[in-house]
Formats: structure tokens, C-alpha cells, sequence
């Protein structure tokens, strides 16, 4: 970029928006390349692909402005570590919860799921972790279970005989 | 009298007793939300959408409009005992709020916030019951061409008001109305973008969408520095203001109300905008004010009301031309459509009971928000000692369960962890995600209308340009783009948004 940098951050700022524009850029091609096979139709009747295109080439022009225009300074704010771990596991519990919520059940799976996402946070413990667990899978049986009667079982089949629907 | 008939109708429908019960329990939700920061109206209305499948639409509508508003009320509780802002738009209800409570005035400041919510709340609904039948009349008359043009200009206006870049925000409602492109195409029943999922091709799942940008992308970014919050008033005294205070905030609170109504009509989040526009309106007009910072009621008594006054007019745009003005209507919106409903002009004329139910609990809410708000404060007070490092992991199962009990699909819960990702790096790069929900949410409906404008006129695209209404809100739209990237505007814009002192 081809910005003052009187500083250090103006530099960090302006990689910023490349890293920005570039993925508007990978979006919006990975759309337009999908949305030619689809059929284009003219200007009177628009087929499925026309709005698509349309929309993706534009993204694209302006992921090419952003990596262009200088953004305010004071946008963002300095480096702030990324949570590699907190993402990793949040993402992890939630997709424990979908992918084993039907057979171990609701208690279970809040169970499990809140364990792993409480350690997200380095300030629980795994004792305290255990305890959010424990009270967040009561509160949820009450509310979800008792409450609004979702359908997900309360203990699931894969406990066999200690199933509870 | 028809507006008496009307709200007669209105406060009938709203003041069965399961209704009465359901807009408690949605302004209980929203004080609750609102006063823990981290968790906002817009994840908890998301969240709560499955569950109100099982309710009549009236019986929804009142429960999740309640949480919107209720969470204004519980935002500035937080700002005045901790200083930190649980709602955007109670972060300058801190400013002074926050020294008032060090000042041993807690009780007033907290008594003041929602005395002049209530007064606020009251009178924008009497405007929005005025207001909106006439304007939904007009809308009644708007062509495909013109909701085409009042599409565009909604989604413009909403960067105009949103801070950070210009052209981000551009990008992420395109990138919005992109991802509102997937799904079966309703004309041709092509299926669009699917990449092979079965799940896909009924859309992307608004819900998943919205907790993931708004609910899970919020938790990461808390989770990158982790600092404890403290109360510094642990016990509230003295809820009652003085004869000195009540004259010192009349002035205050009617401005705000006034301000908070026009600007509440606004998209793209006007109450945030009201309540910074009121501070600063006050602190101008104040004969003292090297006060304001420092403890002055009339900074927490104008931009309380302005906000309150915001979160009700911006229902107008809703429930009159179905635009949304800010994500939380956007979900609103979802709301209407999965009940079968499609906001709108005609929702007025087909649904009376519903939309003048809507409006009347809007003074049951407020009402009971007054009662939740004084006398129960210490109970607020107990909720803040709750650390955030307990609260998240609920976020996350509610989130879980909510999206999973849709369609019982654990494709929904998949989709969370995507936009949570998606949405946490794009904040992190400096696009705000507000806009994206916006795009999202309209995609369908300007795909629908530019279609059918295309049809009418016979392929001719001049149409925008010729019809005149439409051409007058294109040109609007134009303007507000132009406004945001005038140079001297942009400096002030940021001012407005840089917390003052």
C-alpha cells in the first residue's frame, strides 16, 4: 500500500483491509463462477443466474475498493491476541451438539457441551467447568424439557435401558 | 375516532390474559439481557424465534417486540452501576450515569433512566399509532419499481448511520444479499448454491445466521481479553428524585422524546444515533456545562429518553412498508414470515387484532418495565455479579438447543459455528456485521420486486428513473452515500461516535 506510514500501525491498518477486500474478493468469485451454470434469462425475465452474477460482480469491485481506499484511522483496534482456543473449543461443543444431541439426549449433551465450552474461558477451572455443566444441564431440562417439551430425549437411546424420552 | 376504535381493538387483543403474561416474560427477558453485557436483543430475539413457533403471531410479536425494548431499559441500568454499556446505545447514559453513582446518586440516576423511558415509550407509541396508517396507506400504493427503490434506499440509509468504513459496509450488504441468493429459486425452482446440501435449499437458516454474526462472533471477541467487571454500587438507596431533580429533567426528557422519535424512524440503528444526538443537544443547551461528565441528571435523563423513543418509532418502518430498521427488526421480520405473515402495508388492513395488539402492548410493556425496574433493582443489582465466564457457556446451549429445535436439524447447528467464524473475522478486519443481516433479510425481497419491475416494464431498466417516487428515493439513497463520504461529515460522524471527556 502505498500509505504514509509515520508510524508502525498505519501499515498493520492498511494489511487489514487487503486481508478484508481479499476475502470479499475469494467470496465473490467462488459465487460468480457457481452462479454461470445457472441460466441468465434477459433483462424482461430474469433467470436464477442474472441477480447472482450481478451481485457477485459487484462484491467484487468493491472487495477491490476496499483494498484501495485507505479506511479510517482508529477502526480498529490494536492487537488483540485471537482466541485459538476459546474458538476452537466453542466450535467443537457446538458440533458435539449437533452431531450427538439425538442419541445421548438433552441432559447429556448440555452436559458434555458445556464442559467443553466453559474451558474456552481460562478462568474456569475444570472444577468450576464441572460445575457450570451440572447446573446449566438442570436449568436446561427445566426449561427446554419441562418447559417448552422439545423433542430432543431427555436421556437418549444410546444409554439403552436408562433411556428417558 | 377511528384511532379510538382501533386502539380499542388493540388493547382487547393485547390484554388477554396469555398475552399480558407473554409481553411480562419477553420485557423480563430483555431487562435481563440488557443489563448483562455481552448478550444483546439481537442473539436473545434469535434464540427465542423457535421457540415462539408454537404461539399465535400476536402472542410472538408482543413476546420478542417486548425483549427489544425491554433491553433499552435494562442497558442503562448496567451503564450507570458498572459504566459499561449493556446495550450500544446506553454507552452514553455512562458518561454521566456512571459519576452520578459514584457520587452516592445512583438511586435518582437509576430512577431518572427509567421514569424518562417510560414518559418516552409512552408518548413514541401514541406517534407510531398515528403515524403509521397514513404511511402504510401511501405504501399501499408503491408499484414493484418503488419497493425496489425503497429497498435500495433502506439498505444505503443503513450505512450512512452505521460507523466504520463506507465501503465495507457496501461489501457486507452485498455480501448479505449474496448469501440471501441461496436456496431454491422461487421463479424457476432452480436450486441455487446448495453445493450438494438438502438443507441449503430452503435458504440459509436466518437463526443460524444471526446468533452465529451476532451471538457466537460476540463471545470470541470477549474471550480475547478477559477482564472482570466490577460493581461499584452494591446497594441502591433512594430511588425518589427531589422537586429540583424533576424540574431539572422535564426539559431534558421532552427533547430527547422528540429527537429520539424522528431519528428512532431512521434506519440503520437511530437509537444509538438518538441518544449520542441528545447528549450532545443537552450539554449545548445546559447553562452549566462543564456538569455534563461529571454528573449531570440531564445527561442521563435525554438520551434515556431519546433511546426509548427510537426503539419504539422504528417499529414504523416495520409494520409499515415491512423494512427493518436496524438486525433486531430484521428478526422481527423473520418472526412475521415464519407465522405466514409478510410485513408490510397490508398487514394493517388483513390483521387489524394483530397489529394494533402489537402496538397496545407496547404501553402494557412499558408499564410493566417501570414496575420490573424500580422496585426490583436489587435483584438487576444481584444479576451483575453473575462473571461472564459462567454466562458465555449458556449463550452457547441456549444457542445450541434453540437452532436445533427448529427443524431438529444438526445442519443449523453446523451453520452456527461457520458465521460465528466468518462473522468474528470480518469484525476483527473492521466490517460491522449489522449491514450483512440487513442484506440478508431484504436479498429475497429486492431479488422479487426488481423481477417483477423488470416484467411490467417490458425489460426496460429506465423504469427506476422514470416512475417519479422511485426516482426520488434512488436519489435519496445517492444523497445519504454522498453525505457519509463527505470529508467534514465523516469527521463529525466520528465525533459523534468517539465517547466525549
Amino acid at each position: 500500500m502505498t500509505q504514509q506510514t509515520d508510524t508502525g500501525r498505519p501499515l498493520l491498518r492498511s494489511r487489514r483491509d487487503v486481508i478484508a477486500g481479499a476475502i470479499f474478493l475469494v467470496i465473490a468469485a467462488a459465487f460468480a463462477w457457481q452462479a454461470t451454470s445457472y441460466d441468465m434469462g434477459r433483462m424482461i425475465r430474469m433467470g436464477p443466474g442474472f441477480i447472482p452474477i450481478v451481485l457477485a460482480i459487484m462484491l467484487g469491485a468493491l472487495a477491490i475498493g476496499v483494498m484501495l481506499v485507505r479506511s479510517d484511522p482508529g477502526e480498529h483496534e490494536t492487537g488483540r491476541p485471537i482466541p485459538w482456543r476459546g474458538i476452537a473449543l466453542v466450535s467443537f461443543a457446538l458440533i458435539l451438539f449437533g452431531a450427538y444431541g439425538r442419541v445421548l439426549g438433552l441432559v447429556p449433551v448440555v452436559f458434555l457441551a458445556t464442559l467443553v465450552t466453559a474451558l474456552a474461558s481460562r478462568r474456569n477451572s475444570i472444577i468450576a467447568a464441572f460445575g457450570i455443566a451440572v447446573a446449566l444441564s438442570a436449568l436446561c431440562y427445566v426449561i427446554f424439557k419441562l418447559g417448552l417439551g422439545v423433542v430432543l430425549p431427555t436421556i437418549g437411546p444410546v444409554f439403552g435401558p436408562f433411556e428417558i424420552l | 375516532m377511528e384511532l379510538l376504535s382501533n386502539l380499542a381493538l388493540g388493547f382487547d387483543t393485547a390484554l388477554t390474559l396469555q398475552n399480558v403474561l407473554w409481553c411480562f416474560v419477553g420485557v423480563l427477558v430483555g431487562t435481563l439481557v440488557g443489563v448483562l453485557p455481552g448478550i444483546g436483543p439481537t442473539a436473545t430475539i434469535a434464540l427465542l424465534l423457535p421457540i415462539t413457533f408454537s404461539f399465535s403471531p400476536v402472542t410472538a410479536l408482543i413476546m420478542l417486540s417486548g425483549i427489544y425494548y425491554g433491553a433499552q431499559y435494562g442497558g442503562s441500568t448496567t451503564a450507570i452501576l458498572i459504566n459499561l454499556p449493556g446495550e450500544s446505545s446506553s454507552a452514553v447514559t455512562a458518561i454521566d450515569g456512571y459519576q452520578m453513582a459514584r457520587n452516592g446518586r445512583a438511586g435518582p440516576a437509576l430512577a431518572t433512566a427509567a421514569l424518562g423511558s417510560f414518559f418516552a415509550g409512552s408518548v413514541a407509541t401514541l406517534i407510531l399509532a398515528i403515524a403509521a396508517p397514513p404511511l402504510a396507506r401511501v405504501a399501499l400504493n408503491f408499484g414493484a419499481a418503488e419497493y425496489f427503490s425503497l429497498l435500495v434506499l433502506g439498505l444505503l440509509v443503513s450505512i450512512s448511520l452505521a460507523h466504520g468504513s463506507v465501503i465495507k459496509a457496501l461489501a457486507m450488504i452485498v455480501l448479505g444479499l449474496l448469501l440471501g441468493t441461496v436456496g431454491q429459486d422461487v421463479t424457476s425452482g432452480t436450486a441455487r448454491f446448495t453445493m450438494g446440501f438438502q438443507e441449503l435449499y430452503g435458504g440459509i437458516n436466518f437463526v443460524s445466521l444471526a446468533v452465529g454474526m451476532f451471538g457466537v462472533a460476540e463471545i470470541f471477541r470477549n474471550l480475547e481479553v478477559e477482564t472482570n467487571r466490577e460493581v461499584g454500587v452494591s446497594q441502591v438507596k433512594n430511588l425518589w428524585l427531589s422537586r429540583e431533580d424533576f424540574r431539572r429533567i422535564a426539559g431534558p426528557v421532552l427533547r430527547g422524546t422528540g429527537l429520539g422519535s424522528v431519528l428512532g424512524i431512521l434506519p440503520g440503528g437511530g437509537h444509538v444515533l438518538a441518544s449520542f444526538a441528545s447528549y450532545s443537544a443537552e450539554k449545548r443547551l445546559s447553562k452549566k456545562p462543564q456538569e455534563f461528565g461529571r454528573g449531570a441528571i440531564e445527561g442521563v435523563a435525554g438520551p434515556e429518553s431519546a433511546n426509548n423513543a427510537a426503539a419504539q418509532t422504528s417499529f414504523i418502518p416495520l409494520l409499515t412498508l415491512g423494512i427493518p430498521a436496524h438486525p433486531v427488526m430484521a428478526l422481527i421480520i423473520g418472526a412475521f414470515i415464519l407465522q405466514g405473515i409478510t410485513p408490510g402495508p397490508n398487514v394493517m388492513t388483513e390483521q387489524p387484532a394483530l397489529f394494533w395488539g402489537i402496538i397496545a402492548s407496547m404501553w402494557i410493556g412499558n408499564l410493566l418495565l417501570v414496575v420490573l425496574n424500580l422496585p426490583l433493582i436489587g435483584l438487576w443489582v444481584k444479576m451483575l455479579t453473575i462473571p461472564y465466564r459462567v454466562l458465555f457457556p449458556a449463550i452457547v446451549i441456549f444457542a445450541s438447543i434453540g437452532c436445533y429445535s427448529i427443524d431438529n436439524n444438526p445442519f443449523d447447528v453446523y451453520a452456527i459455528v461457520v458465521f460465528g467464524i466468518l462473522g468474528y473475522v470480518l469484525i476483527r478486519l473492521g466490517c460491522e456485521p449489522a449491514p450483512l443481516l440487513l442484506g440478508f433479510v431484504l436479498g429475497p425481497l429486492l431479488e422479487e420486486n426488481l423481477r417483477r419491475a423488470m416484467i411490467i416494464s417490458k425489460g426496460d431498466p429506465t423504469v427506476f428513473l422514470t416512475r417519479p417516487l422511485s426516482a426520488s428515493l434512488l436519489a435519496l439513497g445517492l444523497a445519504c452515500i454522498v453525505i457519509a463520504l463527505l470529508p467534514s461529515i465523516r469527521r463529525k460522524r466520528d465525533e459523534v461516535f468517539v465517547e466525549e471527556d
